[in-house]
C-alpha cells in the first residue's frame, strides 16, 4: 500500500509545504496515521481518497505546528493582493504550477490547495481552519489573482518569479 | 464558467504531481507502527516471563537453602560434617577478613571415618529451645554408660564445640560434644546437618574455635515460618470435548475413521451425534505455600469428574464386530444402534494432581494458572465404529493419563479464606488413544472455589 500511493501522497503533501524535507515529514506522520487507523477505514470508499483526506488533515496539522508557518498561516484581511477575474492559460508544467503554488503565502496556498485542487467547500476550509467562510473566500480570491499574474508574468517572462520578489 | 475551468485545469495539473519518496520515510514509518503492532505480545510475554521468573526464583532459592541438608543426606558423616564446616568457615573468612588460624582446616575436616585423630568443630548454641533440644540429642555433653564400649570409635570421630553466640554481650560459652559415630544413623546426621544449618542462618553460628560475636540476639524475630495454607478446593460446570482449545467436537467419540475402517461394500451409516454438554465437577484437598507477598504455589489431589451427552439408539445386548478393516477387528458383546435420540451420558472420572500458581494482581483478585495430571479411573464412554454404525464402549481405547491445563480468576472474601471464580479447563492429552480420526480433548467451564480450612 505504501509503495502504491506514496508518490502521489508526496505531492499532495509538498504543495502544502515549503520543502521537500517538510513535505517527506508530513507524509511519514501521515502514513503512520493510515496504518495505525487503517481498521477505521470502510470498503466502500476508495482508498486513495482516504489516505489523501488523511494527508490533508496531517499537512494541515503540520503547519498550524510549526511556529515559524503559523506567523505565515495568517488569514488576515489586510494582505490585499489583486483580484483576478481573468482565466488565462496554463503552460506550465505539473511541478512549475506547483512550485508557484508553494511560493504562495502560506494562508493563500493552503486556501488555494484546499478549495482549488482538494475541492473543498469556504465551510468545509472555515471549519477545517477556524476561519470564516468569508475570510477563506477573500484568501482564495486573492491567491488566485496572486498566482494568476505569476502564471501571466511567467508567460512573459517564460520563467518562474521568485517567491521573495512577489511577496508583499 | 472561466474560473471554473481555471481550477479544474490546476486540479487536472496536480492529480500528475508524483515525487519519489526517500528511503528514510518508510523506515520511519516501519519504526512509528512496528511498537504498536508488538505492544500487545509484548505486554502478554512479559506476564509470561514474569510468571517464569518468579516460580523460578522462587524454586531456585527453595533449592539452594535446602542443598546442604540434602546433600548431607547422601554423604559419609565425616563428610558430611567436613563439607558444612568448610562452607561456614569459609563464611567466617569472608565476612571478618581474617584467616581463622584455630579453625579447623578443611584437610583435617576431610579425614574420613577411622582415622585416630580426632575432629573438632565449634558449635554454638542455638538461642531457640528446640534447636537446642535438637542438638542436645544428637551432641550429648555427657556420654551414656552404654557408649563406653565404643570408646575408640568417638575417637575416630569427636566433635569438640567450643561454642560462641554473644552477640548480646554475654560471656560466650564453650562446651564439648561427643558424637559416638556407631551411633550417627543417616537421619541423625542428617538432624545434625539440619541443625547447624538452622542454627548458623538463623543466629550466626561461627565454627571457628574463637568466640566470634555473632549477628542475632534473643529479640530477634522468630524465623519465617513455612507458610502453609491448607483446603478445599471444588467446581462445578461444564464439560463438553474440543476438537482444538476453542473448537468444539463435532461428533461422538471415534475410535476409528468411519473410511478407513470400513470394508468395501458396506453400507454407509449415519453420522455419530452431536456432542452436547454435559455436568462437570470436582472436589479435592489443596496445600498452598506462599512464596511471595503475591505469589502462591499449590499442590492437590483431586477427584474430576466430566460428562457429555450424546444421541443413541436402542441397546442391543448380543455380540457384534466392530472397527472391522483389513488388519484387525474389536468384538464387544453389546452396543448401542446409531438411529435414534436417546441420550446417553457419557462420563470420565479422573485422579488428578493439579499443580497452581497463584498471582494476585488487586487486592481481591487473584489469576490461577496450573497443570493438571490425572488417571482416569473409570469411564462409560462410547465409541462410534461408522462402518457398522454402532456405538459401544472400549476402555482400552482411551488414553487413561491426561495432562491438562487450567486458569481462573478468583476474588478473594471471608477474610481471604474463601476464592471463588471462573476457571477454565483444557486437556492438552488426546482422549482417544487409537490415532486415527479427529483429536478429541476434555474441556470444561467452571466456577471454581477455594476454602481455606487451617494453615500453618
Amino acid at each position: 500500500m505504501y509503495e502504491r500511493h506514496a508518490e502521489y501522497m508526496l505531492g499532495v503533501c509538498y504543495r502544502y509545504t515549503k520543502s521537500m524535507s517538510d513535505a517527506e515529514d508530513v507524509l511519514q506522520d501521515g502514513f503512520i496515521k493510515v496504518f495505525r487507523n487503517l481498521h477505521q477505514y470502510k470498503s466502500d470508499g476508495e482508498l486513495g481518497a482516504w489516505i489523501r483526506r488523511i494527508m490533508v488533515n496531517t499537512a494541515i496539522n503540520y503547519l498550524k505546528q510549526q511556529s515559524r508557518t503559523r506567523a505565515d498561516l495568517s488569514f488576515s484581511e489586510a494582505n490585499l493582493h489583486p483580484v483576478a477575474s481573468d482565466n488565462p492559460e496554463i503552460n506550465l508544467t505539473v511541478k512549475e504550477l506547483a512550485e508557484l503554488i508553494r511560493q504562495l503565502p502560506t494562508g493563500y496556498q493552503t486556501i488555494f490547495n484546499l478549495h482549488a485542487v482538494e475541492g473543498y467547500t469556504h465551510v468545509e476550509i472555515g471549519e477545517l481552519l477556524g476561519i470564516h467562510e468569508g475570510t477563506s473566500r477573500s484568501q482564495y480570491a486573492r491567491a488566485r489573482g496572486l498566482l494568476i499574474t505569476w502564471i501571466k508574468k511567467n508567460a512573459l517572462e517564460n520563467k518562474t518569479p521568485v517567491y521573495a520578489k512577489s511577496r508583499l | 464558467m472561466q474560473k471554473a475551468d481555471f481550477e479544474k485545469n490546476v486540479q487536472e495539473k496536480m492529480q500528475e504531481l508524483r515525487f519519489q519518496p526517500s528511503q528514510e520515510v518508510w523506515k520511519h514509518v516501519e519504526a512509528g507502527i512496528t511498537p504498536q503492532r508488538r505492544r500487545r505480545p509484548m505486554v502478554i510475554w512479559f506476564l509470561f516471563a514474569g510468571l517464569l521468573l518468579a516460580g523460578g526464583s522462587f524454586y531456585f532459592i527453595n533449592t539452594s537453602s535446602n542443598k546442604n541438608i540434602s546433600a548431607n543426606k547422601h554423604q559419609q558423616p565425616g563428610q558430611a560434617i567436613a563439607g558444612k564446616q568448610e562452607t561456614i568457615i569459609e563464611k567466617e573468612n569472608n565476612s571478618n577478613g581474617t584467616a581463622p588460624e584455630n579453625a579447623l582446616s578443611s584437610a583435617e575436616n576431610k579425614k574420613p571415618v577411622g582415622t585416630s585423630e580426632p575432629s573438632t568443630i565449634d558449635l554454638a548454641k542455638s538461642k531457640r529451645d528446640r534447636t537446642n533440644k535438637k542438638q542436645d540429642q544428637i551432641l550429648p555433653l555427657k556420654p551414656k554408660e552404654s557408649q563406653q564400649e565404643k570408646v575408640f570409635i568417638k575417637e575416630d570421630w569427636v566433635a569438640d564445640a567450643p561454642a560462641s553466640f554473644d552477640q548480646t554481650g554475654v560471656e560466650p560459652r564453650t562446651f564439648r560434644a561427643t558424637i559416638p559415630i556407631e551411633q550417627q544413623s543417616e537421619t541423625s546426621i542428617s538432624n545434625f546437618g539440619k541443625d547447624i544449618l538452622g542454627a548458623n542462618e538463623t543466629t550466626g553460628l561461627n565454627l571457628s574455635s574463637e568466640p566470634v560475636s555473632a549477628s542475632t540476639s534473643k529479640n530477634n524475630p522468630p524465623v519465617k515460618k513455612m507458610n502453609w495454607q491448607f483446603g478445599i478446593a471444588a467446581a462445578g460446570g461444564v464439560s463438553d470435548l474440543a476438537e482444538q482449545l476453542l473448537q468444539s467436537a463435532s461428533a461422538a467419540n471415534l475410535a476409528f475413521d468411519s473410511l478407513q475402517s470400513t470394508v468395501g461394500g458396506t453400507v454407509p451409516h449415519p453420522k455419530p451425534s452431536e456432542v452436547q454438554k454435559g455436568v462437570s465437577f470436582s472436589l479435592g484437598v489443596f496445600a498452598n505455600k506462599t512464596l511471595g507477598e503475591k505469589w502462591k504455589l499449590g499442590l492437590g489431589l483431586t477427584y474430576q469428574y466430566f460428562s457429555n451427552t450424546i444421541k443413541v439408539g436402542a441397546k442391543v445386548d448380543s455380540a457384534a464386530f466392530v472397527n472391522q478393516n483389513n488388519f484387525a477387528m474389536d468384538r464387544v458383546s453389546q452396543y448401542y444402534k446409531s438411529t435414534g435420540d436417546n441420550p446417553y451420558h457419557n462420563q470420565y472420572h479422573l485422579i488428578s494432581l493439579p499443580v497452581n500458581m497463584q498471582w494476585q494482581f488487586a487486592r481481591k483478585f487473584t489469576w490461577e494458572n496450573g497443570l493438571t495430571f490425572s488417571r482416569m479411573i473409570k469411564t462409560n464412554a462410547l465409541h462410534y465404529d461408522g462402518a457398522s454404525g454402532r456405538y459401544y464402549e472400549e476402555d482400552e481405547l482411551f488414553n487413561k493419563y491426561q495432562l491438562s491445563a487450567s486458569t481462573a480468576v478468583l476474588f478473594a472474601f471471608h477474610k481471604n479464606k474463601i476464592q471463588l471464580g471462573p476457571q477454565f479447563q483444557y486437556a492438552f492429552t488426546n482422549l482417544i488413544n487409537s490415532g486415527t480420526g479427529n483429536p478429541k480433548h476434555l474441556r470444561s467451564v467452571s466456577i471454581k472455589a477455594n476454602i481455606e480450612l487451617w494453615k500453618n
